[in-house]
């Protein structure tokens, strides 16, 4: 064994930012993680302008309630400045990552907060989001279409339960109760549908 | 584990609802299964896309109240699944689903690890050990469980070594499994390496098992490439190659 030269660098310097962009659709927003990474916040602020739509919507798609969406919201986004060095762009988009935060954080609230009656009580209407000023433009999108038409090339018993589950933001408990199956039921067809919809859906910015 | 089983977690991984116990097993059946990881990183991308379209600009005044609060959120010094190749860690399966508070959550979770450090507290020299604190709380714990205590695992040679740093404790653990046991003429050695050299943060000893956690106190990493080597018994005044993990 030798004696160690001066070869190691300081943290910030050994860090991939200082690298060549990776080249991919994603590069904008896996650059912004980077620099997320190493302390930025204008990045962090450019990523929360990026990000904010689709991270409250997921919140608010599990929660409803606007309040404690925007409180979770805030949340996902100090859990992304704080935790940024975890996220792996050969893994997922930056936005599948933040999203996954959003669901599990929201769950997580709802487990918390929300009474199970509550929960029972959201009125099945919700789902659609052509009755949303919001929901009005997203759906019109090209990607709301694509989404759309993967779902609906679901079989009907797998497409009820992914819709209720992602778009209703319902728990599989709720699930199960609603539809009176048994949470493995419940469990296997989200399974099913999503293992169908990976292929169709794929990845996005 | 079952194909059914890992569908199962795949499933509430999507959900959002694996309890810290799923977690942890499906964490390390992908980690022994890439395919597994693979599998689980499509659904989550398929949930992503469902739930796109759906996204919702909060109020305006949320942004200044989340750019408000991470002037004072410290960034952990994690590097699993970290971006880019210098993570070395590219094979971390479940860098999407691991929170710091699942990984917090698990770690409260390994009470033989906790059984290591109370067999290392006796038998490691060369730094100052203390088995309690001075409210009788454990030294090790109390690092861990700090608030703000942030977490960086090393790769090289040797996998398995975890060094959590709380700077309101102002101190870091050690934490490893799995590592190879030395005999009574070698010992490793934990480093801050930075632009002026590298300085000893100290010296630590799996035990029987391969595991260790160890407790060094008065020690700031910000800033330093932590580095292991292996060295003769008692510890070296500078490091030896090879670097067997690093971060």
């Amino acid at each position: 064994m030798t004696a160690l030269a001066a070869v190691w660098m300081p943290l910030d310097r050994a860090h991939p930012w200082h690298h060549d962009p990776i080249a991919s659709p994603r590069t904008d927003h896996v650059s912004l993680m980077q620099r997320v990474q190493a302390g930025d916040d204008d990045a962090f602020a450019a990523l929360y302008d990026e990000l904010a739509g689709v991270v409250f919507g997921a919140v608010k798609r599990v929660l409803r309630d606007p309040a404690m969406s925007e409180e979770v919201t805030q949340e996902v986004f100090v859990e992304i400045w704080r935790t940024a060095a975890r996220f792996d762009p050969e893994r997922a988009s930056v936005s599948t990552w933040a999203i996954t935060m959003a669901r599990r954080r929201a769950v997580d609230r709802v487990r918390r907060e929300q009474s199970q009656r509550d929960r029972i009580e959201r009125s099945a209407a919700q789902r659609a989001p052509a009755g949303d000023s919001t929901d009005d433009t997203v759906v019109a999108s090209i990607e709301a279409e694509r989404v759309a038409r993967a779902l609906a090339e679901l079989p009907e018993e797998q497409r009820v339960v992914i819709e209720m589950a992602f778009i209703d933001g319902d728990s599989h408990s709720d699930i199960a109760e609603r539809l009176d199956l048994p949470l493995g039921t419940v469990k296997g067809r989200v399974r099913l549908g999503l293992k169908k919809l990976s292929g169709k859906l794929g990845a996005a910015p | 584990m079952t194909s059914d089983r890992i569908d199962e977690l795949i499933a509430l991984a999507a959900l959002g609802e694996l309890s810290v116990e799923e977690h942890d097993e499906l964490d390390d059946a992908a980690h022994r299964d890439q395919k597994i990881g693979a599998e689980l990183d499509e659904a989550l991308a398929a949930v992503a896309a469902i739930q796109r379209p759906y996204a919702e600009e909060p109020p305006p005044a949320l942004r200044s109240s989340v750019l408000a609060e991470i002037t004072s959120t410290p960034q952990d010094l994690v590097v699993d699944g970290g971006v880019g190749p210098a993570s070395g860690t590219a094979e971390r399966p479940a860098g999407i689903i691991v929170s710091f508070e699942a990984e917090h959550a698990r770690r409260r979770f390994r009470p033989g690890l906790l059984a290591a450090a109370a067999v290392a507290l006796f038998f490691v020299g060369g730094v100052a050990l203390v088995a309690t604190n001075d409210d009788g709380s454990d030294p090790i714990s109390a690092v861990i469980d700090a608030p703000d205590a942030t977490v960086r695992s090393l790769a090289g040679e040797i996998d398995g070594i975890t060094v959590i740093y709380s700077a309101s404790e102002g101190a870091l653990v050690v934490e490893g499994d799995g590592l190879a046991v030395l005999d009574d003429t070698a010992t490793y050695q934990l480093w801050l390496v930075g632009d002026d050299g590298a300085t000893s943060v100290g010296t630590f000893r799996p035990d029987a098992d391969g595991a260790v956690a160890q407790r060094f106190a008065d020690v700031d990493p910000i800033g330093f490439v932590l580095g292991v080597t292996q060295e003769p018994a008692g510890g070296s005044e500078s490091p030896t190659l090879p670097i067997l993990a690093s971060a």
